[in-house]
């Protein structure tokens, strides 16, 4: 496996090499540039040749991605524009809070939609899997903004139960309990929007799996139908289900900007967002190379997951 | 231009699209959901000051820091010499006192010498020297630059290409007299110079702290040390800035212990909030809220002109815009009235010209050209225009259709680019929107490259520093990317900046405004409030008509008990 492991290690190289090129090229190609969020108002053209001057935009575009690269090689991913501190440190500010709300709401979304799924399937076209069904597609439809408000109102302003935005308890007080009060919202709106996906992957794949010949013979041989359903349906319908788990990798590190929005998240998403509007391009490269490093290493741990859930996979 | 915060931009979206959902949904006490709240909940003491902001701020430093919420943290961090008091007057902040040469060109000040640093270090002049030397330094990224235009050898000393040695320059702009007095030399007598040095362009930052570092990336601009009032404790990037009460600040430790910025970007979210007692103070409040907040007891609602407004610009140098009479005509087709009662339900005054209602140099004698479509298209004729197929005004065969730019991030503009164009189809104008984003836009509009923009400035409490440059023919490269050139306009905007007279310089501001508004060379938009609603147990708030500036006023703040 370790051989394995090393082989697609070697193989993201050039990948991310490439998307780095693309990347730079996109990003300088859009219109505008930073001295709009760096000098604001006050600006001067005077000021804003200075200013491209001093970060080195004046240079041609080859010049300038070479200078990146050799920085990057060397771990160094540049300079924020819009923080004034190094892209790895702002990254590393913001992935945390990112990365507890997406895993939050991935395993909610999960528990949630799978059992959910697993009954609707063993219960065709039945009242509980036409309701499982509406409600995961209900979930879909919401925008996740409007969901969160809703939240908010309900459970922040009438009952008053859960505070209706921020991180937790800033300065010296408050601690763990308060903290997870503030994830509550956030992570059940997310996943409001991903329990429809995996519910419907969940079941449209048990039943294929219960159409198989296997199935019948599991239940002719008199085994409980509990064992049926977990051990021979379940196991070989989990191949669909894996492989959305392992595109899921980029969405938990690269944030949900409308629910990080509404409940005031200090996550990548809304950083990303100040990125792109502040025309950040270290910050921008950085986040968007963290991004297909996620993807790459959700592509691996999708493979390695295959195999675990089916022997007949082996990796080569 | 405005300085918006680009958070804002994003979120104005989200948070219209949600902002019916609030409606009859209102608090009634505050709970205890959050640390800062707990202690009201009860009826104890409080001693800490939660504010709501749409954005976080993106450095804590005077020199570099640009946008609208940097500002609003920086105003308690740090001082400048002197400051703004509710009527515009200059007040003494870091120097006791100052003189100003016969010839209006030397200011001298005398430091207070019980300022003493967040680290406890003594503030002099050294501090001050360095701090003027560190902005005009063309590798700082300082975009308040261009403020300090009047200093000796400012053209030299910021030259990108080749800057020059302060040591170098026959006379310095800046000298250290003694540890206590420290002199500003002027290349034209400024009469808006004490204005600019007002904070937060000209907070002073300390050179024990900075001194050999990069000032765009030190990681002072985080931790940072000022003199103000508060200290920053903690900054939890994109969530909260926690400061803290200073001790040994010069004029006093204030009441509140602590002060918390907390980012909240959405505004439905952000005012629910204010409601639920998570935040005491809402910066920044939806309009389509503030009638219902208003209307409740638990809430001070209060609001200023600043020296903001908005408008609707056109490139003035170039046909059709390059004739007055079609300039009026828009001016008549344009009701910037229905957009104030429309879109800012109120909370906005139709504009009559660049100065504000709270600036001592605002003329309430000029009025707006009414809403008279009837009149637009009589001038229209007259400047040589005929109704063409599809009933389009046309001259030489060519119809009279233009886009209009503008930031599309911010919804006001969106609003009022919608009732613009309805309302010039109406005379025969083809209005298309095409609304960019905000760094596209700016580049833009810098490089003058438009026929027609719909977007405001930020201005500044003094009149000179932002009209100069709007207006002044000089000014073609820089603000004035609009192109107006008026020989009268050029002299009376000299006039107003070379006399220290206030009654001489407000006579040259009120002639401004009346030969701008004939020469209508925007459609004027509107003045809009800045509002802030806050807890009605909180006293001791002042409004100073500058942008955001309740937040300077944090040091007399305080709970009633």
């Amino acid at each position: 496996m370790s051989a394995y492991l090393v082989r697609r290690a070697l193989g993201a190289v050039p990948m991310l090499l490439g998307v780095s090129v693309v990347l730079f090229i996109l990003l300088h190609l859009a219109p505008g540039g930073p001295e709009a969020a760096l000098l604001g108002g006050d600006l001067s053209q005077q000021d804003a040749a200075a200013l491209r001057r001093s970060l080195g935009l004046d240079q041609p575009l080859p010049v300038q991605y070479v200078r990146w690269l050799t920085s990057a090689l060397r771990g160094n991913l540049g300079i924020s524009y819009l923080q004034g501190v190094p892209v790895l440190q702002v990254i590393g500010e913001h992935v945390g809070a990112t990365v507890q709300l997406a895993a939050g709401a991935l395993a909610l979304a999960i528990a949630v939609a799978v059992p959910l799924g697993v009954v609707s399937a063993t219960r065709p076209n039945t009242w509980i899997d036409r309701t499982a069904t509406g409600v995961a597609l209900a979930g879909v439809s919401f925008p996740s903004f409007w969901l969160g408000i809703l939240l908010i109102l309900l459970f922040a302003s009438t009952l008053r139960w859960l505070p209706a935005s921020g991180y937790g308890a800033y300065g010296l007080e408050g601690g763990g309990t308060d903290h997870v009060r503030h994830l509550i919202l956030p992570v059940v709106t997310l996943a409001g929007t991903q329990i429809a996906s995996f519910l419907r992957f969940t079941r449209s794949s048990m039943l294929e799996a219960l159409a198989q010949p296997y199935i019948t013979v599991a239940r002719a041989k008199g085994l409980r139908e509990v064992r049926v359903l977990l051990r021979h349906a379940f196991r070989n319908g989990l191949i669909p289900l894996i492989t959305l788990l392992g595109l899921s990798l980029r969405f938990l590190i690269g944030g949900a900007v409308l629910t990080e929005t509404v409940f005031a998240w200090p996550g990548i998403g809304r950083l990303s967002v100040d990125a792109v509007i502040g025309r950040d391009y270290p910050l921008l490269l950085g986040l968007n190379l963290l991004i297909a490093l996620a993807v790459i290493a959700g592509n691996v741990v999708t493979d390695l997951l295959y195999s675990l859930a089916d022997p007949r996979i082996v990796w080569q | 231009m405005r300085t918006r915060l680009t958070r804002r931009q994003l979120l104005a979206r989200t948070g219209a699209a949600g902002a019916g959902l609030a409606l009859g949904v209102r608090g009634s006490h505050a709970s205890p959901l959050s640390v800062a709240s707990a202690a009201a909940a009860q009826g104890q003491t409080k001693d800490t000051l939660v504010i709501g902001l749409g954005g976080d701020a993106s450095f804590i430093n005077p020199v570099v820091a640009s946008d609208g919420q940097s500002y609003k943290v920086e105003w308690p961090v740090f001082d400048a010499l002197v400051e703004y008091d509710e009527n515009l007057n200059i007040r003494p902040a870091l120097a006791a006192s100052w003189d100003v040469s016969e010839d209006g060109q030397t200011y001298t000040f005398h430091l207070n010498k019980t300022v003493v640093w967040h680290d406890g270090t003594p503030f002099t002049a050294d501090d001050v020297a360095f701090t003027f030397y560190t902005m005009l330094d063309p590798k700082t990224h300082a975009a308040s630059r261009a403020f300090f235009g009047a200093l000796a050898g400012f053209a030299e000393l910021t030259n990108a290409a080749k800057p020059a040695d302060p040591a170098s320059l026959p006379k310095k702009p800046v000298e250290v007299l003694d540890p206590y007095t420290v002199r500003f030399n002027l290349s034209y007598p400024y009469a808006a110079f004490l204005g600019v040095l007002t904070a937060p362009r000209g907070a002073i930052i300390p050179k024990r702290a900075l001194q050999g570092q990069d000032v765009n990336t030190t990681p002072f601009n985080t931790k940072p040390v000022g003199t103000g009032p508060y200290r920053v404790v903690e900054w939890r990037k994109g969530d909260s800035i926690v400061l803290e009460a200073f001790d040994r600040y010069y004029r006093g430790r204030p009441a509140i212990r602590r002060v918390v910025f907390r980012v909240i970007p959405d505004p439905v979210v952000r005012t629910q909030a204010l409601r639920t007692g998570g935040i005491d103070l809402l910066d920044d409040p939806p309009v389509d809220e503030l009638n219902r907040l208003k209307s409740d007891p638990q809430y001070t609602v209060a609001g200023i002109y600043t020296p903001s407004y908005e408008y609707f610009g056109f490139r003035l140098d170039r046909p059709p815009f390059n004739d007055v009479r079609v300039r009026q005509a828009l001016s008549y087709a344009v009701d910037f009235d229905a957009i104030v009662h429309k879109v800012l339900l109120g909370y906005a005054l139709p504009a009559t010209g660049p100065i504000p209602p709270t600036s001592w140099a605002y003329t309430a004698q000029i009025k707006r050209y009414p809403y008279d479509p009837a009149q637009a298209k009589r001038l229209l004729s007259e400047a040589g225009y005929t109704p063409g197929p599809g009933g389009i005004m046309q001259k030489d065969g060519r119809p009279f259709r233009f886009s209009i730019k503008g930031d599309e991030g911010a919804q006001a503009v969106r609003d009022a680019a919608v009732i613009v164009q309805a309302q010039l189809a109406q005379v025969g104008v083809q209005a298309d929107i095409g609304l960019l984003d905000w760094p596209t836009f700016v580049r833009q509009l810098f490089a003058s490259d438009f026929e027609v923009i719909l977007v405001g400035w930020t201005g500044h409490p003094d009149p000179d520093p932002f009209n100069y440059t709007i207006w002044h023919s000089s000014q073609w490269n820089g603000r004035n990317f609009a192109h107006y050139k008026n020989p009268e306009v050029d002299q009376i905007l000299e006039d107003g900046r070379r006399t220290r007279d206030r009654a001489k310089r407000r006579a040259a501001y009120v002639k401004l405004q009346q030969v701008l508004a004939t020469d209508a060379p925007y459609v004027w938009g509107y003045y809009q409030k800045e509002m802030y609603v806050y807890n009605r147990r909180l006293r001791g708030f002042s409004l100073i008509p500058a942008q955001a500036a309740i937040y300077q006023s944090l040091r007399t703040a305080s709970w009633q008990s």
